[in-house]
């Protein structure tokens, strides 16, 4: 049986004349151009794009040293004894036996013989601060008087379902809003015709939209995908921006049309506030729509830029794209940007070598360049004076060996770094041990990460709250300390 | 609002990593030591060495302000763990784990040992091990016997003791209007009387008269019409129901009937329940596993609310339906699917720390029975008692004890929702029996040919039994496949052993605290809870089950009532509907949510019959458009002097949109749909495979379904761009509006312009156009006078109709 509409008697239908006659009436008195009123325009700001109505988070001394945060995500746990950790000790000790507590897959109070392993590239001292940086990112030392290494991080979880989530939500079980949620909440977005969170090709394991998602907050505040992992960035695209069918004149008239009549019925219904912010929502999108291709097309990218990012090279073109993507995000007034160095596996995603360490090497060489030509892009237009860049993965990877030439997770202690608005430049905070096993000196949370974030952006991560089945809700929880320490 | 506990179920807590906590103090024990450790200190004050004295004021306070007071002190604001660090008292009342310094005891102090950094579960400070020097000086400060000169703690104590002094005064605690017993109010007297057509409008007039609010006049019949269609089975009026209308009451009632006795209430009303369950088809999580007998739970429910299964039943049979008599095999199969409802929570099954996986599993179950049934955030009594409510960390356990006792969960390297049999005939079983049998007869033959292969002596023989061996083998595989089935559907069981559980000290569940027996909460215990105590070897959820259907309790139908109140008229009597404690709103018409629970109760607890009351009240008849003076003095309707208008649900959206194009398709799904289905099906919404992690139909995504991980009793109803981009641009409403256009060209071939105008506006919004929307559409079809439409016009039409805001607002 299929269903149809049951056509209604309960009304006298208007008669062909009496229609007519009354659309003399009202018909002349409508604008037909499908733009509204301007105080449409303004009733219905209100659409749910911005923050509720105190702001209490936003105090005046925390003053914001940033905008907008871009953060760079090392999906599956790139090696930080490798790459920014440099451990003497790790090199001396190359195949000696030692023992270590709180390993997984062993009762974590048990110590257990670990054979350590050498980082698998060298590493050298750059630029004025000296920073050591290994033979894995060439194009990112170059930029360490730039970068705030935090070498202390710790986090939870120790597969990647849980670290992943705990990274974007704070939280590994439970269902919560991501960082970017909670930035486009607090701060809302600072270009109406963008949204204030977007996240570029997230991969759909390990968490998938959660890791974008609001939770519990109103879903204007999630983040926007664009295109997804494994589908290549030239093709990426935001879902149903454009309109496949109709040609721009057709839509126009298509717009006009639905929009007089959704003027038409609003009229009839007694302007209902409800209605009014519906009304307006097609206004956005209308202008979204011609926007954001814009700010997707690098068609107007000089070709010294393409090849700053790395795009006219097949190894960095993908990633390449991404940053000029961030970029361009960036300078168009998104609040959180999310580039994701990713993959759809279910089970290893890429940093993620637990045997043949030396596939890190191709991960580098196709992160490195990108990276290191956002950093200069950034620096050039002026634009990292109030962007933060963040870089890292979910956790690191132990120091000693898993297998002939892996290396497992290590949630214990790893490597991230900053650079921009804020923070200190060619400057390293807190250590692990002498391995890199463990956090050891000034311990960095992924929480306390947090809670520095919003700090950075002018919010206090304890104010920053939402109420939801009768408690208020942090990015934080109960936890958090803002490591006022690197900080300018 | 309260800036130092601002957090949901510390998970992250729970986790133990971070030690903050674990240097806790139990308020609990706070008062007992204050008043001795004022004594002790007074004493102490007095006799402490001068060398000690200067050892102290030289080398430890400064190590304690600098190293600790940022978080355990009254100056730094902080009392983390409930440990104080800034007077004598503070640490010798100490924590959950007992004294935070035994003196003169290094080896039994907590702190020496958190400083020492050598069990990482149980580090001090959190950010960074101290300097060896500093550690040298605080373990010897203890082995002197802590020295201690800072006796003027009048203001910690102070703080100290009201925590303590909270205590719960139970009769006084009861006073609050949702934790009384509902009682028969009496049915109001009006002035208007004959505007009162049912005992329910008595009560709302009543309110009215009493704010002097004018009444919105009585909505059109066709708006009337649409309105009771979407409220009862989602969807738009269908010529087979609404021709039971003629104007009169007895036509409007049997009306009412008709879609009352539609299979599509339960699609409509089953998915509201499932809001609350948080049903979905995969675990979400980190390793989301896909649940593909969810289905089977969500059909119990539609067929439970066609059935009109009386509500005390139905709860039952989803905490205990395992464990309750059954009639029939299919009840005691339908008994076993009910008990989904505890399993379908999200969780992350690759949790390593499983105590924390079982802990956080409990801990969402109960979060869920709190909210969905009884309106109480009892979760937050996982780490301290509640801030808002009487509900004692006690409590919390006790019902964590009997969800502990039953079993939702295999364990595993990646664990999974347990599963059980459904029974079967015993034909079914022996076709089972007979089919093993022989499959193993064919195994043991198709091994044995293997060998004999292998083991072959010339190349004929060898290709002749290799030629057998294929046949065998192909054919094993097709009795594998022709295997009988036994279905399997997710359910609990009882835990082989029933035990109460411990208290979590703050919710950390690694730190055990004292046994907390197990039962229910107390503010909520009902004349027959004495009798229900937990028998010693089974896990409760049968009492558990008694006491929430009980006729005393005091939440359960309240809750029940207003959520259907809040889906007939837009909002609830209590407008958080998920929250009846002390945080939550209040009841705007108390006496007539008590009248609904009680007559709920009266007429079987059927969930029809009150459905029924309600659209046959004067009331649910007002029209939604606003009354200027009543607009002024009560602008959000709290007293329903009108009708609230309403956005569509999604579900009630997409299909609408299918019903309009002719493309739904209103069969029953009874399987995982898989998805693909996402996009391509054409089955009603509620049949669409709802997936935590993959993702959900573009539709639902940005029209506010209910996200599937938490009760939602409420959905939120928001205007974004997204939306718009998805009517405007998706290829999903493109496609419908012109399938839409071309069957009304097939149909009616032989209108004219305006005809077709207004037959596209009578299958989409049920009314003929006004006259400015006739000019508008003409305008866009073209002014020339052939009377004819062009397909594409006419699909442009219908797709504004479908975007626009008359289609996705119910009046």
């Amino acid at each position: 049986m299929k269903y149809r509409t049951a056509s209604n008697n309960f009304h006298p239908a208007l008669t062909r004349r009496a229609a007519l006659q009354r659309m003399a009436c009202g018909f002349g008195s409508l604008a037909l151009g499908g733009m509204l009123h301007d105080q449409w325009m303004r009733d219905a700001k209100a659409a749910g794009t911005i923050g509720s109505g105190d702001k209490s988070w936003l105090t005046p001394h925390f003053q914001p040293r940033v905008k907008r945060v871009i953060f760079i995500f090392m999906q599956g746990g790139p090696s930080h004894v490798d790459s920014f950790d440099y451990k003497p000790k790790l090199v001396a000790d190359h195949d000696k036996t030692i023992q270590f507590q709180g390993v997984r897959f062993n009762n974590f109070r048990e110590m257990v013989d670990r054979r350590m392993m050498k980082p698998l590239w060298d590493f050298k001292q750059y630029g004025e601060s000296g920073r050591y940086v290994s033979d894995l990112f060439p194009n990112i030392a170059r930029h360490v008087d730039d970068l705030c290494f935090i070498h202390s991080l710790h986090t939870e979880g120790v597969a990647h379902g849980p670290a992943t989530l705990f990274l974007h939500t704070g939280s590994v079980n439970m269902v919560r809003p991501s960082v970017g949620s909670w930035i486009s909440y607090g701060l809302g977005s600072e270009n109406e015709n963008m949204p204030a969170f977007v996240t570029i090709a997230p991969p759909p394991r390990m968490g998938g939209p959660q890791n974008y998602g609001s939770a519990f907050l109103p879903a204007a505040h999630q983040g926007t995908p664009i295109g997804r992992v494994e589908q290549p960035i030239r093709d990426a695209k935001i879902k149903h921006l454009t309109n496949q069918r109709l040609s721009h004149e057709e839509q126009r008239q298509q717009f006009g049309l639905l929009q007089s009549l959704n003027r038409a019925q609003l009229e009839r219904a007694g302007n209902e506030n409800q209605l009014e912010a519906a009304i307006q929502s097609f206004e956005t999108a209308f202008r979204m729509q011609s926007h954001a291709p814009e700010l997707m097309d690098m068609s107007s990218e000089s070709k010294a830029t393409l090849d700053l990012y790395g795009i006219n090279e097949k190894v960095t073109e993908d990633f390449g794209r991404q940053c000029l993507m961030a970029r361009r995000m960036a300078e168009s007034g998104v609040r959180y940007i999310q580039v994701n160095y990713a993959d759809a596996d279910g089970g290893n995603p890429r940093w993620d070598q637990h045997s043949n360490m030396p596939k890190h090497e191709q991960h580098a060489r196709a992160v490195d360049l990108p990276v290191s030509g956002l950093l200069t892009d950034l620096k050039a237009r002026g634009l990292l004076e109030d962007t933060l860049v963040w870089f890292g993965g979910e956790f690191g990877r132990t120091p000693f060996a898993q297998g002939k030439d892996g290396r497992d997770h290590n949630p214990a202690g790893f490597t991230m770094w900053l650079a921009g608005g804020g923070v200190k430049p060619g400057f390293a905070y807190g250590a692990t041990d002498e391995y890199g096993y463990a956090a050891m000196e000034n311990k960095v949370h992924m929480h306390d990460m947090h809670a520095t974030l919003l700090h950075l952006l002018g919010m206090d991560h304890e104010k920053l709250t939402y109420r939801f089945a009768g408690r208020d809700f942090r990015l934080t929880d109960v936890h958090g300390r803002v490591v006022s320490d690197i900080m300018v | 609002m309260l800036s130092f506990c601002v957090h949901g179920k510390s998970d992250s807590l729970a986790a133990g990593m971070r030690p903050v906590r674990m240097l806790a103090l139990g308020w609990g024990f706070l008062v007992c030591f204050a008043v001795s450790g004022m004594a002790n200190a007074a004493e102490g004050a007095t006799g402490i060495a001068s060398e000690d004295l200067t050892f102290f004021e030289a080398k430890v306070r400064p190590v304690l302000v600098e190293r600790c007071y940022e978080c355990h002190s009254v100056e730094g604001g902080k009392r983390k763990g409930g440990l104080l660090l800034d007077h004598l008292a503070g640490w010798s009342v100490g924590g959950d784990t007992g004294s935070a310094i035994v003196p003169g005891d290094v080896e039994q102090s907590l702190v020496s040992r958190a400083i020492s950094y050598k069990d990482p579960d149980f580090e001090m400070p959190p950010t960074g091990k101290l300097p060896q020097q500093e550690i040298d000086v605080l373990n010897d400060w203890i082995q002197r016997g802590a020295p201690d000169p800072r006796v003027d703690v009048t203001e910690a104590l102070a703080d100290g003791a009201q925590a303590e002094e909270k205590g719960y005064d139970w009769e006084k605690e009861k006073e609050f209007w949702a934790f009384q017993k509902p009682v028969w109010p009496e049915v109001p007297e009006v002035k208007n009387r004959n505007w009162v057509w049912t005992e329910l409008d008595a009560f709302v007039l009543s309110k009215l008269e009493e704010q002097e609010l004018d009444l919105a006049p009585d909505v059109d019949a066709s708006t009337l019409a649409r309105r009771l269609s979407f409220d009862l089975v989602g969807l738009p009026p269908q010529e087979q129901w609404t021709q039971e209308l003629d104007g009169t009451r007895a036509g409007w009632e049997r009306y009412v009937d008709t879609l009352l006795a539609s299979p599509h209430f339960g699609e409509k009303w089953g998915r509201h329940w499932l809001d609350l369950a948080r049903f979905a088809e995969s675990t979400g999580g980190g390793r989301s596993s896909l649940l593909p007998n969810a289905w089977r739970y969500r059909n119990y429910v539609m067929d439970s609310f066609n059935r009109d299964k009386p509500l005390n039943e139905f709860i039952s049979e989803q905490i205990a339906g395992d464990l309750m008599p059954a009639d029939s095999k299919d009840q005691r199969a339908e008994r076993l699917i009910a008990t989904a409802y505890l399993s379908l929570g999200p969780k992350n099954l690759d949790l390593q720390d499983k105590e924390l996986l079982q802990m956080n599993t409990v801990d969402e179950q109960i979060d869920t029975l709190g909210r969905s049934l009884m309106g109480m955030t009892i979760s937050c009594a996982r780490c301290h008692d509640h801030k808002f409510d009487p509900i004692p960390v006690e409590d919390y356990y006790g019902m964590a004890g009997i969800l502990l006792s039953t079993k939702s969960l295999v364990r595993g390297n990646i664990s999974s929702l347990l599963e059980r049999e459904l029974p079967v005939d015993p034909e079914v079983k022996e076709a089972v029996r007979k089919h093993e049998k022989i499959e193993k007869e064919m195994a043991n033959r198709v091994i044995a040919l293997r060998k004999e292969v292998k083991e072959a002596e010339d190349e004929t023989t060898r290709s002749e039994l290799s030629a057998e061996l294929k046949e065998r083998e192909a054919e094993l595989k097709a009795h594998r496949a022709s295997a009988p089935v036994v279905p399997n559907a997710i359910a609990v069981d009882e835990m082989g052993q029933a035990e109460d559980c411990h208290v979590r000290i703050r919710g950390n569940p690694h730190q055990k605290g004292d046994l907390a027996p197990r039962g229910f909460l107390t503010i909520a215990s009902t004349a027959g809870s004495e009798e229900r105590s937990v028998p010693k070897d089974q896990s409760g959820r049968m009492e558990l089950a008694q006491w929430l259907t009980d006729p005393d309790h005091p939440l359960v139908t309240r809750v029940y009532v207003n959520r259907i109140w809040k889906h007939m008229t837009g909002r609830g009597l209590v407008r958080t509907v998920d929250n009846f404690g002390n945080s939550g709103e209040k009841p705007t018409h108390p006496e007539l949510l008590d009248y609904l629970a009680l007559d709920f109760q009266r007429m079987g607890w059927s969930t029809k019959a009150l459905i029924r009351k309600i659209a046959m009240s004067h009331f649910y008849q007002l029209s939604s458009e606003a009354v200027e003076s009543s607009k002024k003095k009560d602008p959000e309707n709290l007293w329903r002097w009108r009708m609230n208008q309403r956005r569509l649900e999604a579900e009630a959206l997409r299909d609408s949109i299918l019903v309009v194009s002719g493309e739904l398709d209103p069969s029953v799904s009874e399987k995982n749909l898989g998805t693909k289905a996402l996009s391509e099906s054409r089955l009603r919404s509620v049949y669409l495979p709802v997936f935590r992690e993959e993702g959900m139909n573009d539709l639902f995504e940005v029209f506010d379904f209910a996200n599937p991980s938490f009760t939602v009793g409420s959905r939120p109803v928001s205007s974004t761009p997204t939306q718009s981009l998805f009517l405007m641009n998706s290829p999903f409403v493109q496609d419908q509006a012109l399938k839409a256009a071309e069957l009304a060209l097939k149909e009616r071939p032989d209108l004219n312009v305006e005809e077709q105008i207004e037959n596209a506006f009578q299958r989409c919004l049920h009314r003929d156009p006004t006259a400015m929307e006739l000019g508008i559409a003409r305008e866009y079809l073209g002014e020339d006078e052939t009377d004819v439409v062009g397909k594409a016009a006419l699909a442009g039409l219908y797709h504004a109709l479908l975007a626009g805001l008359d289609f996705r607002f119910v009046r």
